[in-house]
């Protein structure tokens, strides 16, 4: 458990079941905020489209009496993680001062072993080189002919997010609960002045509410709330002592910061 | 031993077959030739005491252990020393995680010793050698060679007799430079 | 087949064994030109693959882990007996290993070196491979010893060490054999591996002192390289199925028995092709077939404990991975695995007819083929039906896959070819002290083959 004292944060979600409509409202925003790339409809149909959350829809009941209900998931930042110690490389590893489950993507060799291990199915790996160029699959030429590195014309270029790295293929990506945005507002209270120690940036105290993932930002039911779970006072804090909460696959032992609601019906 | 500096007269005889050989290497033992200085060399490995010669032991097994010890602390420094150099924490687990460390050191202690064994071979069976030294070709081909190494022209004609009545197929002599007994 | 030991000079077995070192018939040149071509269309395809990304191949998400996975563990498992019975039979000083086990040393190094070409052939980034090699990083960071692919990494390592020296140190004085019976270039890479070995006493007690030494090191080497392939699996906890502490022992039982069936495989192909009919008699394929038979038998006493715990405990996603094993998609995996593994060779190899022909030959085949649909069994309904059905997903491999996978296949196969064109496939020396040991013992009239023993 962090120090409350110290800036240090375990950021967790709680993600409300009975407010969610499945509008995937969530999957758009982070997949423009993250980069996450656009695999197209072949690729989707073979299993290897990437979203970092993603609404899982599941039927109860026979027709016509059919109910659906809808379950955001993303990665569920755990705190003894399935996905980090069988990393070969250290490329998954767990961040001691944001307390979130870290991908190094320039380390990852592409063992897909984390991927495996992964309960959740929340590791995608970059089977292509999707933004560099839009034929897949043919033998990427940006890589290999390096005339063609700065020439490239594919106007999805525009659409990224410099704050976020662009993943190359044959590496494993995830959610990282946008830890741009949680560094942007540490970096905000720097700017203004309200932090004067130099113990790091990971000590700087973030007032609840400053970081919204784009997910929680999007989100127009509220279902997604986002804070510091070693706050007793945050938003998310107080949702997460709700009687509707339980983790996914709990009986895992993975230990999730991400918190579901549900309210159980007869 | 350093009497003649200069070279050492071999006398090689080639058997046909093995009683005979090991006949002759008795007789030149009663003869007072030393079974130390004696060589024989054979297609495959015959029995302990088949020959007048005395080999020595094998040390081998002992460099498989220092092989073993040293291959179990480079394994604990892999294992155990990169994790503290550089902690990163991963699911969870402690930083120098025992079992992980055991399974890695286990490899490490298993290559060391098979690495050592090797080398203790090349080291102790002087291995490998540029020149094959004194060597009969037909040995491969089934036959035995008995080499004596005499000192003087007396022995020398002693140790050639004696290999001949035995039944030596063939007996030459060769003079080799005068180093250790044991290097020929 | 009934054949009884015969003496045969030691110039004959020097002409008998290095017959096949001699000029290639043109069968044979057709053979390995032939294995070119797979091998060829396998590293094209592999460019390709690397070049445009692991997309080529059928994985997807979730079933990260494909045929390249299944064929490692497979030519890992294969490459598992060769080391081993040599080396047990030699501590048991079992007569009738004498043939067998360089052609079984050199099926081990073989196809531990196929198996460890695999963990490269699925990496994303292969040109970043040497980030898993224990130096540091620019940044002074190292491997994850915590992770069980670096266990998987060092066990091969001191495997494919360990089974190379096991195989090249007793080979020395056969080096010497040829290098006293070859001409020009053959005759210097002969001087070179030979090591100027004269078989001196000397010589050979310290040859006989290190091969004490290998063949106790070799086997628990052996034992652990199969379980910590088995751990890759074993030490995950979100496939279901993988998590099981049966793995370990399963896998070095699976193991030994598809590498026991490969070389018998071998060694009937060895004896058809080379002649051997003097030395691989029918007592080498009698207890080699025994073995197969009560491999077959621990083999399905283990995948049977494995498989009834989860049909019993009726976990959801374990009980549910089972069945689409058994019941599923994967019905025609699991017959012929049942079939070629335990119920053809149970009630065949039960006899010395069988064991002792041309139908043994086919059995061992049949079982290997078994084993490989076994391995994919393990590796991929796991992946493809977990924990939240909604991820749920098939598999099927593409061209690029089995063409890299068929091209491993080839280079085993031309591995072996050319190692037989160069070094003698049946030891050399160990016939001949073989023979040395052998006498006809006359008791009341009959004549007994008889071993003599040291000690």
């Amino acid at each position: 458990m962090p120090d409350p004292s110290s800036g240090t944060r375990k950021w967790g979600m709680v993600i409300d079941l009975d407010r969610c409509n499945g509008c995937e409202a969530c999957v758009v925003a982070c997949r423009v905020e993250n980069n996450v790339a656009v695999a197209g409809a072949d690729e989707c149909g073979k299993g290897r489209q990437a979203y970092w959350i993603r609404v899982e829809r599941y039927w109860h009941g026979e027709f016509p009496n059919v109910r659906a209900s809808f379950m955001p998931i993303l990665c569920q930042q755990c705190q003894n993680a399935p996905c980090e110690p069988v990393c070969p490389v250290y490329a998954s590893y767990h961040d001691r001062a944001e307390q979130v489950n870290a991908q190094i993507y320039n380390r990852c060799i592409g063992t897909r072993y984390c991927a495996n291990n992964c309960p959740y199915y929340v590791r995608f790996f970059n089977w292509f080189d999707y933004w560099f160029d839009p034929v897949v699959p043919t033998i990427n030429v940006a890589y290999t002919n390096p005339m063609r590195m700065g020439l490239n014309l594919d106007p999805r270029r525009n659409q990224l997010n410099p704050d976020v790295t662009v993943r190359s293929r044959g590496v494993m990506e995830k959610c990282t609960f946008c830890i741009q945005r949680i560094r942007r507002a540490r970096l905000d209270v720097i700017k203004q002045g309200g932090f004067q120690s130099a113990d790091g940036i990971e000590h700087v105290k973030v007032p609840d509410g400053a970081v919204q993932p784009a997910c929680v930002q999007t989100c127009p039911t509220g279902a997604l709330v986002f804070g510091d779970l070693s706050d007793p006072e945050s938003a998310v804090s107080k949702l997460a002592t709700s009687e509707r909460r339980f983790r996914l696959l709990e009986e895992l032992g993975t230990e999730p910061v991400v918190i579901y609601l549900k309210e159980l019906r007869p | 031993m350093s009497a003649s500096r200069s070279s050492v007269t071999n006398i090689v005889g080639v058997f046909g077959n093995v009683e005979a050989a090991s006949q002759a290497t008795y007789q030149l033992a009663h003869s007072g030739f030393s079974r130390d200085n004696m060589t024989v060399m054979t297609a495959e490995p015959y029995p302990l005491g088949a020959f007048a010669t005395r080999t020595k032991k094998s040390f081998i097994h002992y460099l498989s252990l220092l092989g073993g010890a040293g291959g179990l602390l480079t394994g604990l420094a892999f294992a155990a020393g990169t994790a503290l150099l550089y902690p990163l924490p991963t699911g969870g687990k402690p930083i120098v995680a025992w079992p992980t460390v055991g399974v890695i050191t286990y490899e490490f202690t298993m290559l060391g010793i098979i690495i050592f064994t090797t080398l203790a071979f090349l080291f102790f069976a002087r291995l490998p050698r540029r020149q094959p030294g004194l060597y009969v070709p037909s040995v491969t081909a089934g036959k035995i060679a008995v080499v004596v190494p005499c000192r003087g022209e007396e022995r020398a004609v002693v140790a050639e007799r004696m290999l001949q009545v035995s039944g030596a197929e063939e007996v030459y002599r060769r003079d080799t430079p005068a180093r250790r007994w044991d290097e020929l | 087949m009934r054949e009884e030991p015969v003496h045969i000079s030691d110039a004959q077995i020097n002409e008998d064994l290095t017959r096949s070192l001699r000029r290639p018939s043109l069968l044979f040149v057709l053979v390995i030109l032939a294995l070119l071509v797979v091998l060829g269309v396998g590293v094209i395809l592999y460019v390709y693959m690397v070049l445009s990304g692991m997309g080529v191949a059928g994985i997807n998400r979730p079933v990260q882990w494909g045929l390249f996975i299944a064929s490692f563990v497979f030519w890992i498992g294969l490459s598992h007996s060769g080391t081993l019975i040599s080396a047990i039979l030699r501590l048991t000083q079992a007569e009738w290993r004498r043939p067998i086990t360089r052609g079984a040393e050199a099926m081990t190094v073989f196809t531990v070196a196929m198996g460890a070409l695999y963990p490269l052939i699925h990496l994303g980034r292969v040109w970043k491979f040497y980030y898993i090699i224990p130096i540091p990083d620019g940044r002074g960071l190292w491997p994850n010893f915590r992770s069980p692919l670096v266990w998987d990494f060092m066990a091969i390592t001191t495997y494919l060490t360990g089974s190379l020296l096991y195989l090249y140190l007793p080979m020395v004085p056969d080096m010497a054999v040829l290098r006293d019976r070859s001409t020009g270039l053959r005759r210097q890479l002969y001087t070179l591996l030979s090591l100027g070995w004269r078989g001196t006493e000397q010589e050979w007690r310290h040859l006989h002192r290190t091969l004490g030494v290998f063949m106790v090191v070799i086997l628990p080497v052996a034992v652990s390289v199969h379980s910590i392939v088995s751990w890759d699996f074993a030490m995950a906890i979100a496939p279901p199925t993988w998590h099981s502490t049966i793995f370990a022992p399963y896998f070095v039982a699976g193991a030994i028995y598809s590498g026991l069936a490969l070389v018998v495989t071998i060694m009937w192909l060895l004896r058809w092709g080379f002649h051997l009919e003097n030395y691989l008699r029918a007592d080498q394929f009698n207890n080699l077939g025994k073995m197969l038979f009560m491999m077959s038998i621990i083999w399905f006493y283990f995948w049977f404990s494995d498989a009834l715990t989860t049909w019993y405990g009726r976990v959801p996603a374990e009980f549910e991975t089972l069945r689409q094993t058994i019941l599923g998609p994967f019905l025609p995996f699991f017959v012929t695995m049942i079939l070629c593994n335990f119920v053809i060779p149970f009630a065949t190899l039960g006899f010395r007819r069988v064991r002792t022909t041309a139908v043994g030959f086919v059995v061992s085949l049949l079982i290997n083929v078994g084993m490989y649909c076994e391995r994919f069994l393990i590796v991929v309904p796991g992946l493809a039906h977990g924990r939240l059905p909604f991820n749920w997903r098939d598999y099927a491999p593409t061209y690029v896959e089995i063409g890299i996978i068929a091209a491993t296949f080839a280079g085993f196969i031309l591995l072996y070819l050319l190692f037989t064109r160069f070094f003698p496939a049946v030891a050399i020396w160990e016939i001949k002290e073989g023979q040395l040991l052998r006498s006809t013992r006359d008791v009341a009239g009959v004549k007994l083959p008889t071993i003599t023993r040291t000690e």
